[in-house]
């Protein structure tokens, strides 16, 4: 199920994110492989946004953060000096709870990456690249008659998707989703496990989630946090997704995922 | 707080009792027939068809409890655990029965020396009883303990035949029956041990397996 000898595409060391005098994550080290799905779980506050958040730069915008320690992108930390947090941004996508569209027609919201970002592509060009990151999320069947409606004209299953794939259109390596089907159905969460499944050969995939059972379904590896007696979260287990639901080695981990804490 | 899956956990830990304590019984009738030339076939059969269908209903709380609570981590072993134990049951259940049964097809056996018989039972009583209260406790030590008894009931098994094939005379009814109660008996004591790693499971995760 899983590639334990992919290469490490993520790697975080010791990293500390604080906001204003409140610790919120501390002594984080892991890393995320190519072609792998790792889940991150634990109750609400221990700091698995933060983390996401971390790993492209997004707590950059939240002005009360700081961030000390590393997170290495193929090698290279991304909060040196030299480093340009869009170019970090386009390379490690995000997708967030809620699906968040842009108030344009369905094409423009894929290519708005590809605009934005410098592509220098043809008109044909720029519409195969739109095809293929709407068909990689596994939405292109269903608009395929309709790319200039406006993406509000969508359900939120499918406007989720349509975020998967403004985010996939600019080619990043990592694809970081917070909680992504958070708001959706039964059905729209299946389609879109299933297709963070199909395309997680391509990517690195790091997933939030609060559905611990998603989190066993769609992970290859599983990390979980917890927050200590001061409320700073922690890494308290990682490993396979296989191991950590079956025979998981931390009892606060056992108790989290039968349900009798959190 | 209690869970709404600790209460289907709760059943199938009864169930499971219930259906150990109906094995253990038929097991010490099977056997006390045997050593007292009794009739209980009757008994032991009726036994048997009652612990198929206990194993059938935990089957099917195992298999709700899976389908509506998703269960995880021990929960998950257990629950797994008390299907593969309850079929252990139900083979111990099948194996008294044949004890039964070859003990009415062979007649008295009060002529012959059996002593194998009546070590081999003892031991595997206590066998039983301690490996359902290392189940009920989850107590892992004296799962442990189960499996080291388990070896001489093989050596009683082993010296039994290497007996018979030396020995020229004697009633050669005494040497059929003796062996067959003592290979449904080693049979018994497996399935005991089986229960024993089932244990192991549930509480320290997958263990090396049997060979």
């Amino acid at each position: 199920m899983s590639e334990s000898s992919a290469p490490e595409v993520v790697r975080v060391e010791a990293l500390r994110v604080v906001y204003g005098s409140k610790i919120a994550i501390d002594d984080i080290n892991i890393s995320f492989k190519r072609s792998n799905i790792t889940a991150i779980i634990g109750p609400s506050g221990c700091g698995k946004s933060t983390l996401l958040r971390s790993i492209n730069r997004m707590n950059d915008l939240i002005p009360a953060a700081s961030v000390s320690g590393r997170v290495y992108f193929n090698g290279v930390d991304i909060y040196s000096k030299d480093v340009d947090p869009v170019y970090i941004r386009s390379r490690i996508g995000m997708v967030f709870q809620r699906p968040n569209p842009f108030p344009f027609s369905i094409f423009d919201n894929v290519a708005f990456g590809l605009r934005v970002n410098g592509f220098k592509l043809t008109k044909d060009e720029l519409y195969n690249k739109v095809k293929d990151a709407l068909v990689k999320a596994a939405l292109w069947d269903e608009v395929k008659d309709r790319l200039d409606n406006h993406a509000y004209s969508l359900s939120g299953g499918q406007q989720q998707r349509l975020c998967i794939a403004r985010a996939l259109a600019v080619d990043p390596e990592v694809l970081l989703l917070d909680e992504p089907t958070v708001s959706l159905d039964p059905i729209s969460t299946a389609r879109i496990e299933s297709l963070l499944r199909s395309i997680k050969d391509e990517y690195t995939i790091i997933i939030v989630t609060h559905n611990m059972l998603q989190a066993a379904r769609v992970s290859d590896y599983t990390a979980v946090m917890m927050p200590d007696d001061d409320m700073v979260g922690r890494i308290i287990e990682f490993g396979e997704t296989r191991g950590i639901f079956t025979n998981p080695r931390d009892k606060r981990t056992e108790d989290y995922i039968s349900g009798r804490i959190g | 707080m209690s869970r709404i899956l600790d209460m289907g956990l709760q059943l199938l830990s009864r169930r499971l009792e219930e259906m150990f304590n109906l094995g253990i019984s038929s097991f010490s009738k099977s056997t006390e027939g045997l050593l007292q030339y009794k009739d209980v076939e009757r008994e032991v059969y009726e036994a048997a068809k009652r612990l198929r269908d206990i194993y059938e209903e935990i089957c099917d709380i195992a298999t709700e409890l899976i389908a509506r609570y998703q269960p995880v981590a021990k929960d998950l072993r257990f629950i797994r655990s008390c299907i593969n134990v309850s079929y252990d049951i139900l083979r111990m259940g099948r194996y008294a029965l044949e004890i039964t049964r070859s003990s009415s097809m062979l007649g008295s056996l009060l002529e012959c020396d059996l002593t194998p018989i009546s070590q081999s039972s003892e031991i595997i009583g206590k066998m039983l009883r301690d490996s359902l209260q290392a189940l009920k406790t989850l107590d892992v030590e004296k799962a442990r303990g189960v499996k080291l008894m388990d070896e001489r009931i093989d050596e009683i098994y082993r010296e039994r035949i290497r007996a018979i094939t030396l020995e020229r005379d004697g009633p050669k009814e005494c040497d059929v029956a003796i062996v067959l109660a003592l290979r449904n008996l080693e049979r018994i004591a497996d399935h005991a041990t089986y229960i024993c790693d089932a244990v192991e499971y549930i509480v320290l995760g997958p263990v090396k397996h049997r060979e």
